[in-house]
């Protein structure tokens, strides 16, 4: 195989996955058939230019490296699963052509070489956000922020200075839906199709903008920042016990995970970076099939209460089980994925910082009670009189399949760090700062292409 | 052959054996071909026979003094730039007697279950449940570094959790398997900032040999562990959840609260025992937490009218007074108190639900009542203060009240408050839903 071919892996996937959206969307071809095609295609895609030589993707016109190229393999996965679980009435061919063509621009958006094209992206990429999300609540809900997001990252990219940094960060937690602007994110799981909201907000695509390069705040900015996000990690994952509502609560619960990963990717250290990249990925996968498992549960009675005790594990034993590892695997423990990147978020810049490390740890920790109050509240109990059906074959085959990569991928979490490594190994890549080291990387998008 | 390899090989059996047996259960299930109970009977009986043996020869060794270190390198776990997490096992006497203490412990409670949860809707999950504890047991006893600990001591958490809330169809176990798996959390934030920090300042997590640290660093760590042992060893003032924890069935009631779990705490602070030698303030932490707890548990398990709870107090006495012990420095006293504690326990949990029967057979061989013995020594004390200390003994010296009432409802009463706010925040910019929105919505149920 030619160099030449090879530089245009990412450049293929992309324009292959927008041409399958467009083929969906004219030709109506059901949602499930061509989706798992794009998953297995993208993850196929991936995983081949992961083993490419480093050298020769720094040749790319896009910008390759640790933040954009396994994202490419993990979008694969996430495309898959998400088509082969969503439910039978989500899967129209409007939603599964936006959730392909988004698929697309997520790639894209991570491997963005400057900050104009980022800008059209992250523009693209919250319109596509709303055209996804029902037309009522929800949509209506989502607009002002995914504006709100739009505009500031848009200004954000185009000046330099000390604002840059504040505008792309505030762009960035509306996007994400972190504090304090949670609210169209819990309202999405809560009013929209839950599968389709999770499909939206698990692979966590906004992270891109921030995942190349450290922003440049002000130390004791950075940090009370820092400590804000972690408090409203805390407050969500508390909030996330209270709730009546199971989509809400399960809302609450992904805002307060996603703010976790956040503060990992922004970590300045280079171990920590590193642990908060590979969590973007790790705890994507993770939330993704949570929020899978609660779709399969929800698409089969509607909303459940969790201020009440559902007992559905005689009824669904399988999903009970799946509820509870992937729940598991998305707090970090152990014996999972996420164990061994958050371990790493740890030891990197927030060693430094006890109140911050005992912050983080405290919102991890109590993000772990919430999922066992959720898990309790509707697979324990006394039994309801009501028929339920456990999960179907192709919900179990993709979904025992992620929860075994997750654990597989935290027994031998080398393979993992190996793979990130291996795409972070450019030539060009600008100066890491090395654990300890006073020095700061290169800031914004600039990339030097 | 190499003795290191030999300790490496039956230590890395005797910790994730279980584990694998417990496996292949799950998998049977998942592949829709559960195992008869009689296989799963064999299945538990051989795996901890195994372990046993592995756990055997591993003391032989040990005590033999054939090998050159304790500590054994199974691998590098992860190697990062500038980072490395070390699978790295430390086989001393202590730990080789835990491991064995709890593949026999394991082994009998395993064993005993077989019959007395025959037929039981939760008979599988409660034979992983036990497997994965065992194997996380195994790892608190011999993990070398705060690492892997903390990797055992969660499964511990998170096992203890769901067999407390074995019964799922009654809401009360269910509610204090919550309860215990929240304090857990709250002492686990302890131990895992306390092995960050550990790997900041030292750069090893070793639990062997405590690296020289600052004085503030050190003592900030060593108060730290001492948080983190405090929610498994039930001490003041988190000792609420244990008693409730005995909703679960009598074989997990003997294993976790009696045995094993119940001194996973002051096991922990006999292990890193060697960071407390110039902490001076922490030992004396250690020892002010022994004593109220072994009061408070003394006068409120005196009035417990069930057997199962006295039991579960007593058990919290016995884990105060171990404190004391390694807070004064004995720590040959406290593994040895630890290793007879665990056992007696055991068997007075597992005969805990004939104990009417017992009663019976012993009066009737008696012909009588049996005379009374006890001589409490508050029996000499003024009635006004038996009654007095008899009152607030039967409400627990009001922990669980002022925890609930005062800490719990204020904070629930914010959030709801939050909650609220958001609701209608979400309200006021999603506005009312039209039928036409309800048909896009509702795309499920």
């Amino acid at each position: 195989m030619s160099v030449a071919v090879d530089f245009d892996l990412v450049l293929i996937t992309i324009f292959g996955l927008l041409l399958m959206a467009l083929t969906t969307l004219v030709l109506k071809i059901r949602g499930r058939y061509i989706g798992t095609f794009a998953g297995s295609f993208t993850l196929l895609m991936g995983v081949a230019t992961l083993f490419l030589h480093p050298e020769v993707i720094a040749k790319s016109p896009l910008y390759l490296d640790a933040a954009s190229l396994p994202r490419m393999a993990v979008a694969g996965i996430m495309l898959f699963c998400v088509f082969m679980v969503l439910p039978r009435r989500q899967e129209t061919a409007r939603t599964s052509a936006a959730l392909i063509a988004l698929t697309a621009i997520h790639i894209a958006l991570a491997a963005a070489p400057d900050g104009k094209l980022a800008s059209i992206l992250w523009v693209l990429g919250a319109v596509m956000t709303a055209l996804v999300l029902p037309r009522g609540p929800a949509r209506r809900l989502a607009i002002p922020y995914l504006a709100f997001s739009a505009i500031t990252g848009v200004v954000g990219l185009a000046i330099s200075g000390p604002w840059q940094s504040v505008l792309i960060l505030l762009s960035v937690i509306s996007r994400l839906g972190i504090f304090p602007f949670h609210t169209w994110v819990v309202g999405a799981y809560s009013l929209a199709p839950l599968g389709v909201s999770v499909a939206l907000v698990a692979p966590m695509a906004a992270i891109s903008l921030v995942a190349h390069n450290p922003l440049e705040l002000d130390h004791q900015f950075g940090l009370v920042v820092a400590m804000v996000l972690a408090g409203g990690s805390l407050l969500y994952a508390a909030l996330a016990v209270v709730q009546k509502n199971f989509t809400r609560g399960l809302g609450f619960l992904t805002v307060s995970i996603e703010t976790s990963v956040l503060l990992g990717v922004l970590e300045g250290d280079d171990i920590g970076h590193l642990g908060g990249l590979i969590m973007w990925g790790m705890t994507g996968l993770a939330l993704l099939g949570l929020g899978l498992v609660s779709a399969g549960l929800v698409s089969r009675r509607g909303e459940f209460r969790i201020d009440d005790y559902s007992g559905l594990l005689d009824r669904a034993p399988v999903f009970a089980t799946l509820f509870l590892l992937f729940g598991l695997a998305a707090v970090g423990a152990p014996g999972t994925a996420d164990y061994v990147s958050e371990d790493l978020v740890l030891h990197g810049d927030m060693a430094h910082h006890p109140a911050l490390l005992i912050l983080f740890i405290s919102s991890v920790s109590a993000q772990g009670y919430a999922v066992l109050h959720i898990f309790y509240r509707l697979f324990f109990g006394p039994p309801k009189p009501f028929f339920f059906r456990d999960a179907l074959r192709r919900e179990r085959f993709a979904l025992v399949g992620l929860a075994w990569m997750l654990i597989f991928a935290g027994l031998l979490p080398q393979f993992l760090l190996n793979g990130w490594l291996r795409a972070g190994d450019r030539p060009d890549m600008p100066h890491v700062r090395q654990h300890g080291d006073e020095e700061p990387r290169a800031p914004g998008l600039n990339h030097g292409h | 052959m190499n003795i290191e390899l030999l300790l490496a090989a039956l230590g890395l059996f005797a910790v994730f054996f279980p584990t694998v047996a417990a496996g292949s259960i799950i998998t049977a299930w998942v592949i829709g071909m559960p195992m008869p109970e009689i296989w799963v009977q064999r299945i538990v009986r051989t795996t901890f026979s195994l372990v046993l043996t592995a756990c055997l020869i591993l003391s032989g060794l040990v005590i033999s003094g054939l090998q050159v270190s304790n500590e054994v390198m199974l691998t590098h776990w992860l190697v990062a730039p500038s980072y490395a997490i070390d699978a790295r096992l430390v086989f001393d006497l202590p730990g080789v007697a835990m491991m064995t203490l709890i593949a026999l412990l394991c082994g009998i409670i395993g064993a005993f279950s077989t019959n007395y949860l025959h037929k039981d809707p939760g008979f599988y999950r409660f034979f992983v449940l036990l497997m994965l504890f065992a194997t996380g047991m195994m790892a608190v006893a011999v993990g070398d570094t705060l690492d892997i600990v903390f990797a055992g001591w969660e499964v511990v958490g998170l096992t203890s959790a769901l067999l407390i809330a074995y019964f799922t169809y009654r809401e009360a176990p269910v509610r204090h398997g919550l309860r215990a798996f929240a304090v857990y959390r709250v002492c686990d934030v302890a131990l895992l900032s306390a092995a960050v920090l550990l790997h900041h300042y030292a750069g090893d997590v070793s639990l062997a040999h405590a690296p020289k640290l600052a004085p503030e660093p050190g003592l900030l760590i060593a108060l730290l562990l001492v948080f983190a042992s405090l929610g498994k060893g039930a001490a003041f003032p988190f000792t609420g959840w244990l008693p409730r924890a005995m909703e679960g069935p009598t074989p997990s009631s003997a294993i976790f609260y009696g045995a094993l779990s119940i001194h996973a705490g002051p096991y922990l602070l006999l292990r890193s025992s060697p960071y407390f030698v110039e902490q001076p303030i922490a030992r004396a932490a250690i020892i002010c937490i022994g004593v109220i707890t072994a009061i408070h548990a003394t006068f409120v398990g005196r009035v417990q009218t069930d057997i199962k709870t006295s039991l579960g107090y007593a058990a919290v006495t016995q884990a105060a007074v171990i404190m004391i012990e390694i807070g004064l420095g004995w720590t040959t006293l406290a593994t040895l108190h630890i290793f007879g504690h665990a056992i007696l326990r055991t068997a007075q949990l597992l005969r805990a639900p004939s104990v009417l029967h017992d009663w019976h057979e012993l009066r009737a061989r008696l012909g009588g009542p049996p005379p009374k013995l006890l001589n409490l020594w508050e029996r000499t004390l003024p009635a006004k203060v038996r009654q007095w200390a008899y009152r607030i003994s039967l409400e627990r010296w009001f922990i669980d009240d002022l925890g609930g009432s005062l800490l719990f409802a204020s904070l629930l009463k914010v959030l709801h408050g939050v909650n609220q706010l958001d609701e209608r925040l979400m309200n006021a910019i999603a506005g009312p839903s039209s039928p036409l929105d309800e048909q896009h919505t509702k795309g499920e149920s």
